[in-house]
């Protein structure tokens, strides 16, 4: 609902504004300018929430909201392509689709590129993640396939960039329209590289090559109900304690990639922050009729000290949890 | 502060504890803060619009004479000044056919002698006006004969050399604003290509202050000769005659590669 | 190029044709066959997936195919 609020609102403000300050304009004009300019706002906001949730994990409310954002931006998106092309290319002499790709030819300029046809490509890219944002095609396309598809939101990304660089900014003569654009990017960028490093140095890996068990952590340092991520072999592991035991799976939700030991044990079930889905601690499986599982670890305890097994259990594999004494 | 850290939510929750909901309504303040600067800031640094109009949905006729050279165009009376109104076709097209069908309407008769009464939609900017013959063949009225050949002013003005922008004159002079340079740049192609005559406007960013149409040595149309270079800064020469109240300048579109038409491709300043 | 690039086009229409026909076979019959889930569903579920099904026709006609042969 805040989603549409907003966007009513932004294109109110904006009409309102252009019949005052520029009565000259075309209706048109202003609708293209309006939904282009809520679509490249609405990008930006999309491409944020995932590393900011990476930082403070309050964010990942937005992140369960992300698809709607995704929608909706792809739908301003898709009234601008639309309307420039019925503005642009239709009632002429060859079909309006045919007429993005063949009025500019100017396929050999940087500064004469038909930023059209990047456009037009972007939108096809963001139709594809629209299309494909119910859990229904995650499931029957599979994980990865899925999320290759998704990741592409940065090839439409860069796309956007160049057909606004190329195309608007060109006509306009302020340089605050490359500065925002700059500084949109330079966000966008930082937030990522950031999640980036904060992630890496959050846990220190352990070498676990080898050996039979190697040395996790102290049971103190878990909280009830939650976990230490560790890294042993390269591989990420959520040891959770709970009701007095303690579990280890692998930290990869198999949904979208989520981190579970960022989670939590809701209902007796390892609970992913990203979109909620559960696995049973004591065999990595999600309760029925779900179907996804993951990889188990060997735990064991030397007083206060929690060891791990390295290798992993197959996806699924029930380990007896241990005892804290 | 032990409190909040223990706090956890799942979008299928139907309760979000306090810290995640503050969160969410941080992130929608923030953003909505930010796309208010952005969109005040844009109106105020966007190219102003020029005072073109289309009086889209209103029909209007006007009557006169009808003119083939340097463009279709009516010589008509608007408040006791002649001028001529160039006549396009709806959509991204010329007006021709109208024209064809007015010739057969006419017979032996030459089209200077007619008198003909059109109805179409007009297009202004500043004190050139152009009509669209909205309805095709029903923008045709009346056709009458005259006795008399109207009068035509035609003077050469010598070789010049003129800067601005090839534009599609039907968008620019009032169906789209803005109607030049690079976003509108395949549109004029289209148009240009649909038979709507290539106009020089001299001037750059939408500050034009001259017009000329443009021709080949022999006077006729060279739509597409010219498409490669519409929407973008050039520099034309040719010879420069006054037809009646416009401008016409003739090319050589077999040189418009070389020496005729110099394409400013290294002017990134087009570019901010 | 450009000849070719009309092409493409024609054939881009061509994919999105086949694909509306075959948007209309899966949310009617093909989707219970890929997914169990599906049945029973409500309309609006179903129209949800027709654009999906529009643009990624080949990619589901692979996985029925797969899913076959299991």
């Amino acid at each position: 609902m805040g989603i549409l609020a907003f966007v009513l609102g932004f294109t109110l403000l904006f009409f309102i504004g252009h019949i005052v300050l520029h009565p000259n304009a075309t209706f048109e004009t202003i609708l293209i300018r309006n939904f282009g300019l809520l679509a490249f706002l609405l990008l930006h906001v999309i491409l944020i929430t995932g590393p900011l949730a990476r930082l403070n994990n309050k964010f990942l409310i937005i992140l369960y909201n992300r698809r709607h954002l995704g929608v909706t931006m792809f739908l301003m998106a898709l009234i601008h392509g639309a309307f420039s092309i019925m503005n642009f290319h239709s009632l002429g002499d060859i079909n309006p689709v045919k007429s993005v790709f063949l009025s500019n030819l100017r396929y050999d300029s940087l500064i004469h590129f038909p930023f059209q046809v990047l456009g037009f490509t972007a939108l096809v890219v963001l139709a594809l993640m629209a299309v494909t944002s119910h859990d229904f095609w995650l499931k029957n396309l599979g994980p990865k396939l899925w999320k290759a598809l998704h990741m592409m939101v940065y090839i439409a990304y860069a796309l956007i960039l160049l057909h606004v660089v190329l195309g608007a900014v060109q006509n306009e003569s302020s340089p605050v329209f490359f500065g925002s654009i700059l500084i949109g990017f330079i966000t966008v960028a930082s937030f990522h590289l950031i999640a980036a490093f904060r992630e890496k140095t959050v846990d220190m890996p352990i070498d676990g090559t080898g050996a039979d068990f190697v040395k996790a952590c102290m049971v103190s340092e878990i909280k009830e109900n939650r976990a230490k991520i560790i890294t042993v072999s390269g591989e990420r592991v959520a040891i959770f304690k709970y009701d007095g035991k303690l579990s280890a799976v692998n930290n990869f939700c198999r949904h979208q990639g989520g981190p579970l030991g960022e989670g939590k044990i809701v209902d007796g079930c390892i609970t992913c922050p990203w979109h909620g889905y559960q696995y049973l601690p004591e065999n990595g499986q999600s309760p029925p009729p779900f179907t996804e599982k993951v990889e188990t670890y060997q735990l064991k305890l030397d007083g206060d000290e929690v060891w791990i097994d390295p290798r992993p259990f197959p996806e699924g594999t029930a380990v007896a949890p241990i005892e804290i004494a | 502060m032990m409190e909040q850290e223990n706090e956890f939510y799942i979008g299928w929750q139907e309760h979000a504890p306090s810290s995640f909901k503050s969160s969410r309504k941080g992130f929608f303040i923030i953003t909505l803060i930010v796309a208010i600067i952005f969109g005040i800031t844009y109106l105020f640094i966007e190219r102003p619009f020029i005072e073109s109009t289309f009086d889209f949905g209103n029909l209007t006729e006007l009557e006169g004479t009808l003119v083939e050279y340097p463009v279709f165009g009516l010589k008509t009376s608007i408040d006791d000044q002649t001028v001529t109104v160039p006549l396009v076709g709806f959509g991204k097209f010329d007006a021709l056919p109208v024209l064809d069908r007015i010739r057969s309407e006419a017979g032996d008769t030459p089209l200077e002698k007619l008198k003909v009464k059109l109805r179409g939609t007009i297009i202004q900017y500043r004190d050139r006006m152009w009509m669209e013959l909205t309805e095709g063949n029903g923008s045709i009225i009346e056709v009458n004969t005259m006795d008399h050949l109207p009068e035509r002013i035609i003077n050469n003005k010598g070789t010049k050399t003129v800067i601005g922008e090839i534009i599609d004159p039907k968008c620019f002079f009032g169906v789209m604003n803005p109607a030049y340079g690079k976003i509108h740049k395949s549109c004029a192609i289209r148009c240009i290509s649909g038979g709507i005559p290539p106009v020089l406007a001299v001037g750059e960013h939408g500050e034009f202050s001259d017009y000329y149409f443009l021709v080949d040595q022999q006077g006729h149309s060279v739509n597409k000769e010219v498409l490669a270079y519409v929407g973008i800064p050039v520099s034309l020469s040719g010879d420069v005659q006054q037809v009646d109240d416009w401008n016409v300048i003739k090319i050589s579109p077999g040189e418009l590669q070389t020496s005729v038409l110099i394409k400013l491709d290294n002017s990134f300043a087009y570019c901010f | 190029m450009e000849q070719s690039i009309s092409i493409l086009i024609d054939a881009l229409g061509v994919y999105m044709f086949i694909g509306l026909l075959f948007a209309f076979w899966f949310v009617t019959v093909g989707v219970k066959k890929l997914d169990v889930g599906a049945q029973g569903t409500p309309w609006h579920f179903k129209l949800i997936l027709v654009p999906g099904s529009i643009l990624l026709w080949p990619v589901l006609t692979w996985k029925l195919m797969a899913k076959n042969h299991e």
